[in-house]
């Protein structure tokens, strides 16, 4: 079951940053470039956290997880305070 | 050139707080109007758009501080802008709107896509999107 | 010991920074009036209650089995939002 989630959860991640990557490409707004990008790194995040609990259930991995999903949501803030006009 | 003679604070409130044609004329409309209640479906009426699109254009506004609205339902509102500085350009935007209907089209038509707009519009699925 | 404390701060700085992310699409539902905004902004506030959840019971393991289901319901509110914005409707 968890594991189902954290597939479904990075599913639509990715699903988020393609919409907004594509939407970026179309309008050129800054903002949507941050939000890919940190869909892209919740993307990751909740791959990592499979991998941590389903995979490598020995190692812990969540330093490189909070890692990857701290750099994204710092990347969507940059955007959120500097690129919305 | 016409864009020389538009007041600075016209173009800041344009730039700040009219996303489109709709919401100006939606605007203008209570404006001249002061003392008057509209429902989007009065707006529709007057100007000859669809009421979901005048009732977004007057929730806009009044989430900008433009208008205020009465209790629904349906929602009413009236021209009241928060402070006297909003009530200022307003009234100046008003008569340069009217000597110079083309440069502030012009001006509205030419800023940047809202990000916000790019924003919703990107997870559109579908490409016949119809602007709100 | 020093890595702890790396990664709690690192859990910390996660959980408010979403959380402000949060407060950003709140602040846009208002002046957009548009849904879309509001449901980021309550998905965004789930991850953050979510890495928020971690930082005390990290340790204890089976606890963690608990916590998706905050994730979940965090993703399935962009679901959501996603569908709800390509409903045939004139409206934004």
């Amino acid at each position: 079951m968890a594991e189902t989630v954290y597939i479904l959860c990075s599913l639509t991640s990715i699903l988020c940053a393609v919409l907004l990557w594509r939407g970026y490409v179309r309008s050129r707004a800054r903002l949507l470039l941050w939000c890919s990008i940190c869909f892209i790194g919740l993307a990751v995040n909740n791959v990592l956290v499979f991998v941590d609990l389903v995979l490598l259930p020995n190692v812990d991995l969540l330093m490189i997880r909070t890692l990857v999903a701290l750099a994204g949501v710092l990347a969507l803030l940059y955007g959120l305070i500097w690129d919305v006009q | 050139m016409p864009e020389v003679e538009i007041p600075q604070s016209v173009r800041a409130f344009i730039d700040q707080r009219i996303g489109s044609i709709f919401q100006l004329e939606v605007l203008l409309l209570l404006h001249r109007n002061p003392g008057r209640d509209f429902t989007a479906e009065d707006v529709a009426h007057e100007l000859r758009i669809e009421p979901s699109w005048a009732a977004l254009c007057l929730a806009q506004l009044q989430a900008g501080g433009l208008l205020v609205a009465a209790e629904g339902p349906p929602l009413r509102y009236h021209y009241g802008p928060r402070t006297a500085d909003l009530d200022d350009t307003t009234n100046q935007l008003a008569r340069v709107y009217s000597t110079h209907r083309v440069s502030i089209t012009a001006m509205i038509f030419s800023k940047p896509p809202d990000p916000l707009k790019s924003f919703a519009d990107a997870f559109r699925l579908r490409k016949d999107t119809l602007n709100g | 010991m020093i890595y702890d404390r790396l990664l709690y701060f690192l859990l910390g700085a996660l959980l408010a920074a979403t959380f402000i992310a949060g407060m950003f699409f709140l602040r846009f539902a208002q002046k957009t009036r548009d849904r879309l905004f509001a449901l980021f902004a309550a998905a965004f506030w789930l991850l953050s209650l979510n890495w928020f959840c971690i930082l005390f019971i990290h340790g204890e393991e089976p606890r963690y089995a608990a916590l998706y289901s905050l994730r979940l319901v965090a993703f399935l509110l962009i679901i959501v939002g996603i569908v709800d914005k390509n409903r045939a409707r004139p409206r934004g």
